[in-house]
């Protein structure tokens, strides 16, 4: 499920002994803006049976309502509903794992699995919905069932086995670690990045910054080579009227800064038009998102989210407007350097 | 060769040579011209074809650069200038007429006065007054707000002696202006000429193998290869063609036309006696 939370951490215990009072660690996190949300979870292996079919799954008890805080897992429902709060025996199964024991919604299933204590228990569940979170791993494993539920199955009080925050903003992961780690140091609690929990998604995560990065350089490359192109071609058809510009007594400087003046002047009309077309975009994709299920054996072993939601900053419309704009002002110096080599007799004849 | 007195020039050139070169060929354009012009004179430069008229007007107007001699214009050696220098030489002592008008297109035609205002450090208000000034000294300010491409030929050719007045040059240089104007057009267009050097007393030198423009000169000077070859004198002003209707825009237009006509026949009477005219003549 970590693939849910870029943007957080998880914090639980180092051993097998769970959270016995999760509500002193949930104060720590009450009214902090670095935090959007959090939620608290039990997690075992266990086994779901459903007439003579059964499948190992791993069973994920969550709070309903805290979990669609943390994780966009209510959007990835395929059938049924999402899960009730409180202690009723709602069960959500991945795709797969539904399919494999070919349980339908409203089924008894049985789930079976072991107490903190080691005893082995099992009990009845009703199928309330199926998933389709797009990774394929969490598809043919995940069970999920309410907190409070578990909480009372396990006979576990108040405890739980993990409390996973979601932090506001990227930047803010190390800091929030860093910051449990002080606070909750020498009580046994371990602080783990998402980085920390699974570094096969930190390495694509570079990846595809390293990917973007070249995408990005070959769009300015595509945008000096379409500045330079057109700049050039602007030049050779207004030969004679640069000519004329220089013969009745412009200065080769103002036509140089003029037609630099024009490659800024181009990039800031063409990008005022590509952020307002591009903003409305955004502006009408951000709900949906872009969604590239159609694909998603594509992105099956990077944990990424068929649902892409694009995101318009001011920070990287400024980035890229700023690059774009030196940009053009690279490209522009060899037309407008170019201009002021012009023949004023040999222009003026030209038509 | 007459050598010039040059205590009233404002244009004097001495043993000017200019050479283009076409590969290794060369084609000497301009072959130790000597020449002076007074001030406030309506000069014009006659001769065929390759003569060197045009490659002359360049090189005193700054435009092109010569190989030899000396060009004293407005008492300051051009030859010597480097291209600052020139570009700035010309906006503030000279005025350029086109044969192909070579207005800016993309502006009006009171912009394309008021821009070398602008460019003489005047602010746009200012400019802008001049340029109407000017818009309406040639009769065409009711058309100040048109471009180029909506002006016909002879209402171009009036922009552009408007835009090379309103920087009040010392000197007007015209290159073939009637050139791309029909007869009575041009004409017009001289007609307006005179008046302006009349009025202003700016010097006109100006280049034609028009009749009507040699006509109109004060000072015919005849180039043949790169050489002035015929004496220079000073002509009595003849009025042109249509003087007595001058300006021609406050006649009646069925008396325009009977002039037009009349002129028309005489030189087709003229052209008969003649016999056909010769291809190169």
């Amino acid at each position: 499920m970590y693939r849910y939370m870029p943007a957080g951490s998880s914090l639980h215990r180092t051993s097998n002994d769970h959270i016995k009072a999760p509500g002193e660690i949930i104060l720590l996190l009450q009214d902090s803006p670095e935090i959007q949300g959090w939620t608290q979870r039990i997690r075992t292996s266990g086994l779901v049976s459903l007439g003579g079919s059964s499948a190992g799954v791993q069973i994920m008890a969550t709070d309903p309502e805290q979990e669609t805080w943390v994780t966009h897992m209510h959007r990835g429902l395929k059938q049924g509903r999402w899960l009730n709060p409180g202690t009723s025996h709602d069960l959500l199964l991945g795709i797969t794992v539904a399919q494999n024991i070919g349980a339908e919604i409203g089924d008894r299933i049985v789930l079976m699995a072991q107490r903190p204590n080691g005893e082995m228990v099992s009990e009845i569940f009703f199928l309330r919905g199926i998933l389709e979170t797009g990774a394929p791993q969490i598809d043919r494993t995940l069970a999920l069932i309410p907190l409070n539920a578990a909480q009372a199955w396990f006979e576990m009080g108040e405890s739980v086995t993990d409390i996973v925050i979601r932090a506001s903003s990227h930047e803010n992961t190390a800091g929030l670690q860093q910051r449990f780690n002080q606070e909750l140091s020498g009580d046994g609690y371990e602080i783990l990045a998402w980085q920390d929990l699974d570094p096969m998604v930190r390495q694509w995560l570079e990846f595809s910054d390293a990917y973007g990065l070249i995408i990005i350089l070959v769009v300015v490359a595509l945008v000096l080579t379409e500045i330079l192109n057109t700049m050039l071609i602007a030049l050779h058809e207004r030969q004679k009227e640069l000519g004329i510009m220089i013969a009745i007594g412009t200065r080769k400087s103002q036509i140089f800064f003029m037609l630099l003046i024009e490659a800024v002047m181009l990039i800031l009309l063409g990008g005022a038009l590509g952020y307002g077309v591009g903003g409305l975009l955004v502006l009408h994709l951000s709900d949906g998102g872009i969604d590239l299920s159609y694909f998603a054996n594509a992105f099956k072993f990077f944990y990424m989210d068929p649902v892409i939601l694009p995101l318009l900053t001011l920070d990287s419309a400024t980035r890229i407007l700023g690059t774009t704009l030196v940009a053009a002002l690279l490209a522009g110096l060899y037309p407008a350097w170019r201009a002021t080599k012009i023949e004023i007799s040999q222009s003026l004849r030209t038509f | 060769m007459i050598q010039p007195d040059n205590s009233s020039a404002i244009i004097t050139v001495k043993k000017l040579h200019k050479c283009y070169w076409v590969g290794s060929m060369p084609f000497p354009a301009l072959n130790g011209v000597n020449l002076s012009i007074d001030r406030g004179e309506f000069a014009v430069l006659a001769g065929r074809s390759g003569s060197g008229k045009s490659t002359l007007l360049n090189v005193i107007g700054a435009l092109e650069s010569a190989d030899n001699g000396e060009v004293i214009v407005n008492g300051e050696n051009i030859l010597g200038m480097n291209h600052t220098e020139r570009t700035l030489f010309r906006l503030h002592n000279i005025g350029f007429v086109f044969q192909s008008f070579n207005l800016i297109r993309v502006l009006s035609a009171r912009e394309n006065i008021a821009y070398v205002c602008q460019l003489q450090g005047m602010d746009k208000k200012e400019s802008e007054e001049i340029a109407d000034h000017w818009l309406s000294e040639v009769d065409m300010g009711h058309l100040g707000y048109r471009r180029p491409d909506q002006l016909s030929g002879g209402q171009q050719q009036r922009v552009a002696v408007a835009r090379a007045l309103a920087t009040n040059p010392k000197i007007v240089l015209a290159d073939e202006p009637t050139a791309n104007l029909d007869t009575l057009t041009g004409q017009r267009l001289m007609c307006l000429l005179q008046q302006l050097n009349d009025k202003f007393g700016t010097t006109f030198l100006i280049s034609s193998h028009d009749p009507d423009v040699k006509n109109a000169a004060s000072r015919l000077i005849k180039l043949a290869d790169g050489q002035v070859v015929r004496k220079w004198e000073k002509i009595p002003p003849t009025p042109p063609p249509i003087s007595k209707a001058c300006p021609i825009k406050n006649l009646p237009l069925a008396e325009r036309l009977r002039q037009f006509l009349r002129n028309k026949r005489k030189r087709s009477s003229k052209t008969d006696k003649k016999g056909p005219t010769p291809r190169h003549s």
